[in-house]
């Protein structure tokens, strides 16, 4: 085994497969610094290239570059608040408030550095791990899969701050967007409409894009600010150096995120997804002492960037080992790995098990060359939090054009990304927490399908006699107790006094604006969304129609709770300000809806132009108008932005990625 | 006169086939052909058509560059709309994909193609199989699977894939009691679910057996290959059986019924079963939309054909699948194309029942 350990070292540190390292390891850091685009993106990139290589070579590329995207994700997580890969979403929640307070580097340096130890740490416990892989796979049926995504269910509370009804509210418009798309058990498509797109769930990519991205660009946009809302000169205790201490004096929530993440991502099906909202979850709820999560807690980037990094040494135990792809990346790989004419087996751990430790070195150098570079780099990176917010939107905005458009290719991603823009204006504004939508439609389809199954073959609720089973129900149990618990705590204590009243107004955090009028509004679309969604269920086959109408119900139910009291506090308010309408319009104001508007409906026209004269034209026309009538830019600077965006989606997404681009209507026409 | 007229018929012929050799020849010269897969990057269609590429594209008269386009959605069908519809026909663009005659032959919701309206360049011959847990058995013996400890659960995909309709009528043909499970998708449900022994059939092809199935299930688990499901032709004809199946020993459907019960199948779901198989004679095939030219299609025909002698490619595929290489012949890929019209509707019928009854 020790000679295997050192043979792999010494095969990665050989020529060209060293070489091969460096070069992954530079396309990860760029591939995940652009938002939408990531690891998997990277792996389809190089997988042709890796056909002549020899099976070293070709996974330090391979590994090198996607172990290090959820580094490198971090920096649009932090400066933009905006998930740069679907592995940083929960980053997003306390790095981004950190950089508003002019702490980017700290929150960087942290992040860099847990994501290097998590990397370290996942790949040791790989290597420890790899003879429990058979006793945990036989140990785990669907009835504890179908747990287990209850589990992540549950932790929707946790992430929900004090809202949360509004948070299981969203968890379950998560879960209804999951059963869109072709039934597991037969071939009726539930809320088809005879539309090719919807025959599918929605991908991932575009509902994360539309919900974060859209409400931070519009930010900048309507604020006229940089992402920093202090001056460069204005910072303290800011400094990468302080990141770094912070990440060892939380050593503890280091080794626990870590080995979470490893763990999580050994079980096919979780994967990158949730492991950053579970290690957050897990940070919110075990975190003693004062906490200032979701307002800009340094905790908050340190266990979802241990997570995501030692995920990726986790979801490799099962492909290597039994062929078992955990995740749409580790299908790519295994792809590679067939093609490199290995076969994943025994074999990776006795013949071959030079080159399966070849690959952990990998994972191990990747992960710490990438921290050191981006270190190196993030005082220059961190730099941009003091920009003009006009510069950065048009750029961004094309990266969340092209970003969703990966989605499917179709241009329901782009419908898709744009109308959850619209419903992230409306749920920042009134306080309606975001992360429970997108854990909820990750786990959703998974948790339906093991639910219908392990009724089938153990007799419904049969399964509960399960060891197994009903261990991962009490920690379920204890999770919710966890949560109402704290949640008890919290509004029992004094609110914990701002440091800085002024600042943390400005700041633009989850559930930091609570406008009731908007609130209102929303919950009533939520209550014809989901009668709408009951309604329609009513004509599906029986096994499609359980779960949609049991959503459906609680929902509903929790949302007569909701407005009850929504309305109630409305109500008091209308005399005081002359009447209902003009309750309406100050509400209106207040959240600054027209000009949000004005930008979804700008969104929206980009969208539509997308449809008619393609994305590269649409995109261009919308930053060259964004530029003169947002930014007040001259009309030349404008110009030059618009071509220098035109020729990078030509280039990259074009001419490297070739992505099929929407043929323009206006092109059919002649 | 006659000699004269053979004479003239002759070079006639020659001039035509030289004009349409020398335009097949020169047809992709610097152009690019996409290759649409309808899955994502990493699967066995994927892998396959990954491999195949950068030989076609040398085997190709002109050398073309060929990329490949995964547009994946809606389990397929997407692509196949797209290509039947959509695709342009100047042989820039072709379906490198699964044959989904079943899901055109039912009526699968989101069905917009058309087999008929689309010409096949070739396909890969598919050798269908299916991995069963020892202890459905007695004492490995395979004529008494349903007896053993273990009750015979299917994972099954979907009640109207072709993987599922043909494992359940192999089961309804040799009288077998069976729990059909649907929702396994993918390799990541099937595993674990086999490994714990929630379920004990699990349908396959040979490629995926040599690749991943074989090591992960039978090697380290409680697995063993049952039996082959026989290949049939357009006219309903059982055709020889692949050699490497029969060398590790496994019968064919068709002869473990024999030992079973002292008989050769038939009945309804036997003429189902074998009408099926003819549709699924290919594995994964190369589509071109109506109306591409013939010099685009000879083009790739002959860089379809010339694979299996090439030796780079063969030594690629066996690298990458462990499997030597088998395409289907032409005519038979024209005659399985072009029998889906021919289907009776009462035939029809049978499947949308039994997928109806699947679904319950």
């Amino acid at each position: 085994m020790l000679e295997a350990l050192l043979s792999g070292l010494l095969q990665v540190f050989s020529w060209p497969a060293i070489g091969y390292l460096g070069l992954g390891i530079f396309l990860g850091i760029w591939l995940g610094a652009l938002p939408g685009v990531g690891g998997i993106t990277g792996l389809i990139l190089l997988l042709p290239f890796t056909y002549t290589m020899d099976p070293v070579s070709a996974f330090a590329l391979m590994l090198g570059m996607f172990a290090v995207t959820t580094t490198s994700d971090t920096i649009a997580s932090v400066m933009l608040g905006i998930p740069g890969t679907a592995a940083s979403q929960a980053t997003v929640m306390d790095g981004y408030p950190l950089a508003q307070k002019g702490q980017a580097n700290r929150a960087l340096g942290a992040a860099y550095t847990c994501s290097a130890m998590g990397g370290v740490i996942g790949a040791v416990v790989l290597t420890l791990s790899m003879p429990l892989i058979k006793p945990i796979l036989t140990l785990f049926s669907t009835p504890e899969y179908f747990m287990l995504s209850l589990l992540g269910i549950a932790m929707v509370g946790s992430l929900s701050g004090n809202s949360v009804a509004k948070g299981l509210v969203i968890g379950l418009f998560g879960m209804m967007l999951g059963t869109i798309g072709e039934g597991t058990f037969n071939g009726q498509a539930r809320y088809y409409f005879g539309i090719e797109y919807m025959l599918n769930t929605p991908p991932l990519v575009g509902v994360v894009l539309g919900l974060f991205a859209i409400p931070e660009l519009l930010e900048l946009a309507t604020k006229n600010t940089s992402i920093s809302r202090v001056g460069a000169d204005q910072t303290k205790g800011g400094g990468m150096l302080q990141g770094i201490k912070d990440v060892f004096a939380n050593w503890w929530l280091v080794l626990k995120s870590s080995t979470l993440g490893v763990y999580i991502g050994m079980l096919p099906g979780l994967g990158a997804s949730i492991v950053d909202w579970a290690a957050y979850g897990m940070a919110v709820q075990t975190t003693k002492g004062k906490t200032d999560f979701g307002r800009g807690d340094i905790r908050g980037v340190i266990a979802p960037e241990s997570a995501n990094n030692a995920q990726r040494g986790g979801a490799l135990i099962p492909t290597l080992t039994f062929g078992i792809p955990g995740d749409f990346a580790m299908s790519i790989l295994l792809g590679a790995l067939l093609i490199q004419g290995l076969r994943p087996g025994m074999q990776m751990l006795t013949t071959e098990l030079d080159i399966t430790f070849a690959m952990i070195w990998t994972l191990i150098i990747a992960n710490i060359v990438s921290a050191m570079l981006l270190m190196v780099l993030g005082r220059q990176v961190a730099r941009a939090i003091f920009i003009d917010g006009h510069l950065l939107v048009p750029l961004v905005i094309m990266f969340v054009f092209m970003g969703s458009w990966l989605g499917a290719q179709s241009m329901g991603d782009l419908i898709l990304m744009c109308s959850m823009g619209a419903l992230g204006l409306f749920m920042k504004r009134s306080g309606w927490p975001r992360p429970p939508l997108i854990i909820a439609l990750v786990l959703g389809p998974n948790m339906e399908n093991a639910l219908v199954i392990s009724n089938r073959i153990y007799g419904t609720l049969g399964w509960l006699e399960r060891t197994p089973s009903w261990i991962i129900g009490i920690i379920i149990v204890l999770t919710v107790a966890g949560t109402a618990s704290g949640l008890v705590k919290r509004r029992a204590a004094a609110p914990i006094p701002a440091k800085d009243p002024e600042l943390s107004a400005k700041l633009s955090i989850e559930g930091g604006e609570r406008n009731p009028v908007i609130a209102i509004m929303l919950a009533a679309f939520f209550v014809a969304f989901f009668a709408a969604a009951a309604i329609l269920a009513i004509d599906f086959h029986p096994t499609n129609r359980q779960y949609p109408v049991a959503v459906c119900l609680a929902a509903l139910l929790l949302l007569a709770t909701i407005l009850w009291k929504d309305v109630k506090a409305v109500r008091l308010s209308v005399p005081g300000n002359g009447g209902l309408g003009a309750t309406w319009l100050k509400s209106m104001a207040e959240g600054d809806m027209r000009r949000g508007l004005n930008f979804i409906l700008w969104v929206a026209v980009t969208v539509f132009g997308c449809w008619l004269i393609g994305q590269k034209f649409a995109i261009a026309a919308l930053v060259l108008s964004y530029l003169v009538f947002w930014g007040k830019r001259p009309v030349w600077f404008a110009v030059a932005y618009a071509a220098f965006i035109y020729l990078f989606i030509t280039a990259f997404y074009d001419w490297t990625m070739h992505i099929p681009f929407q043929r323009p209507f206006i092109g059919k026409l002649f | 006169m006659t000699l004269l007229k053979s004479a003239l018929a002759a070079a006639a012929a020659a001039t035509v086939l030289w004009g349409a050799t020398a335009s097949a020849d020169e047809y992709y010269e610097g152009k690019t052909i996409t290759c649409v897969v309808p899955y994502a990057p990493g699967g066995g269609t994927d892998s396959f058509f990954r491999v195949v590429v950068p030989h076609l594209s040398r085997t190709i008269p002109g050398s073309p560059d060929i990329i490949i386009n995964n547009m994946s959605g809606a389990g397929g069908l997407k692509a196949n709309n797209y290509a039947s519809n959509e695709m342009p026909n100047d042989g820039s663009e072709m379906l490198c994909a699964p044959w989904l005659s079943v899901a055109q032959l039912t009526r699968r919701e989101g069905v917009r193609f058309d087999y008929s309206r689309m010409r096949a360049v070739g396909g890969e011959t598919a050798i269908n199989t299916a991995v069963v847990n020892k202890n459905i058995m007695i004492d490995g013996d395979r004529t008494t699977a349903g007896q053993g400890s273990q009750p015979l659960i299917v994972a099954g995909l979907s009640p109207s894939s072709t993987l599922d309709l043909r494992q359940r009528l192999g089961l309804d043909i040799l009288g077998i009691d069976y729990l059909y499970i649907p929702g396994y998708r993918g390799q990541a449900k099937q595993f674990p679910a086999f490994l714990s022994g929630e379920i004990s059939l699990i349908g396959t092809n040979y490629g995926s057996f040599a690749a991943t199935v074989g090591e992960a299930l039978v090697d380290q688990g409680p697995g063993m290959l049952w039996v082959e499901y026989d290949k049939t032709d357009a006219d309903g004809n059982v055709l020889p059986r692949s050699t490497q199946l029969a060398e590790l020993g496994v019968p064919t459907l068709a002869e473990l019924h024999e030992a079973m019960h002292g008989s050769a199948p038939s009945g309804p779901h036997w003429d189902a079963y074998k009408t099926l198989n003819s549709m699924t004679t290919m594995g994964l095939s190369i589509w071109l939309p109506e109306g591409t030219p013939d010099e685009a299609f000879d083009a790739l025909k002959a860089g379809w054909d010339a694979l299996p002698s090439d030796p780079e490619f063969i030594a690629a595929h066996e690298k990458a699948f462990g499997k030597p290489v088998g395409f289907v012949p032409y005519e038979m890929v024209a005659a399985a194309a072009a029998s889906i019209g021919d289907i009776p509707e009462d035939m029809v019928q049978f499947y949308q029942d039994y997928i109806a009854e699947g679904e319950q």
